[in-house]
């Protein structure tokens, strides 16, 4: 019988070993403490196989339990999902802003505007064009508007 | 796609302030007094809308009240008619009214154009710079069109 408890306390400590390593993290003090009852190592040679076969049960339910953590090992990688997810909009929105941006200056003849009236600047083309076109309007003005007969108007001019 | 973006971004952007580099009204264009001016009116426009200018860049400020820069503006206008490869300018009362410069080269055809539009000493100042494959008549046509 000494020899048989030889052979399990061994494998009670490893138990013991594997459930305060390993388990006892995932374990409530609760659980753990009706598992070491459970164990019984103190309890007597009958006692100490009956705590070994409680133990590996134990451990079998602990491991089922593992599907908890597991659980949350799944949580974890929704979890982890999200940044990745925040990551992924955060490249594909400037791209896709960049993209639309870039198409409607392409759909535009590759076209730019700027224009300020009283230091109010808009980027939008019907305002540019209508200033360039007063402009013009006044270029040509200018231009037309010499009188090589007035006395006090001349022109110079490099063919 | 963003990389082209970006690429585009940062060619455009030089384009744009900076096309009329090299000359003296450069300063007209870019410098505060000038700017700030009452009724000052600027407008630039770059690209495939010029098309029917046969141009590719134009750069156009108006400004009310510049009777005080009359002197250097039309200082700036010299300096460039210094280096222009052809020139027209109209005067009434001894004061500069209209003023067409061309820069050409194999390139690129640069003008400038200025014109004091100000009725006695009112001055109402407008100065265009435009530049593009347009030729000196083409300019002249785009002004008759108007």
């Amino acid at each position: 019988m000494k020899q048989e408890k030889q052979n399990i306390i061994p494998e009670e400590t490893r138990l013991r070993q594997l459930l305060e390593g390993w388990y006892k993290a995932l374990l409530t003090e609760e659980e753990e403490t009706e598992l070491l009852l459970g164990l019984g190592v103190y309890e007597g040679e009958d006692q100490e196989l009956k705590a070994g076969k409680a133990a590996l049960s134990y451990i079998s339910v602990a491991g089922r339990r593992t599907t908890s953590p597991a659980r949350q090992t799944n949580t974890t990688a929704i979890r982890r999902k999200m940044p990745l997810t925040l990551r992924i909009a955060a490249i594909v929105l400037p791209i896709a802003v960049g993209v639309s941006m870039a198409w409607g200056y392409m759909s535009d003849g590759g076209s730019t505007y700027r224009s300020s009236l009283g230091g109010i600047t808009t980027d939008e083309s019907e305002v540019a064009l209508k200033i360039m076109d007063s402009q013009l309007d006044l270029l040509a003005d200018a231009s037309e508007s010499f009188d090589p007969f007035a006395q006090d108007d001349f022109i110079l001019a490099t063919p | 796609m963003k990389k082209i973006f970006i690429i585009l971004i940062i060619v455009i952007i030089p384009v744009l302030s900076q096309a009329q580099t090299g000359l003296e009204a450069n300063t007209f264009f870019t410098k505060t007094p000038y700017r700030n001016l009452p009724g000052a009116t600027e407008t630039e426009i770059a690209g495939k809308a010029l098309k029917d200018y046969n141009l590719s860049y134009y750069h156009g400020m108006s400004v009310d009240s510049a009777e005080d820069y009359l002197d250097r503006i039309q200082k700036m206008i010299e300096k460039d008619s210094r280096n222009a490869t052809d020139i027209e300018k109209k005067y009434h009362n001894g004061r500069l009214k209209y003023c067409l410069l061309s820069f050409s080269n194999p390139s690129i055809n640069r003008y400038l154009v200025y014109i004091d539009s100000g009725k006695n000493k009112s001055g109402r100042i407008t100065m265009v710079y435009m530049e593009g494959k347009a030729t000196r008549d083409d300019i002249a046509k785009m002004l008759r069109k108007k």
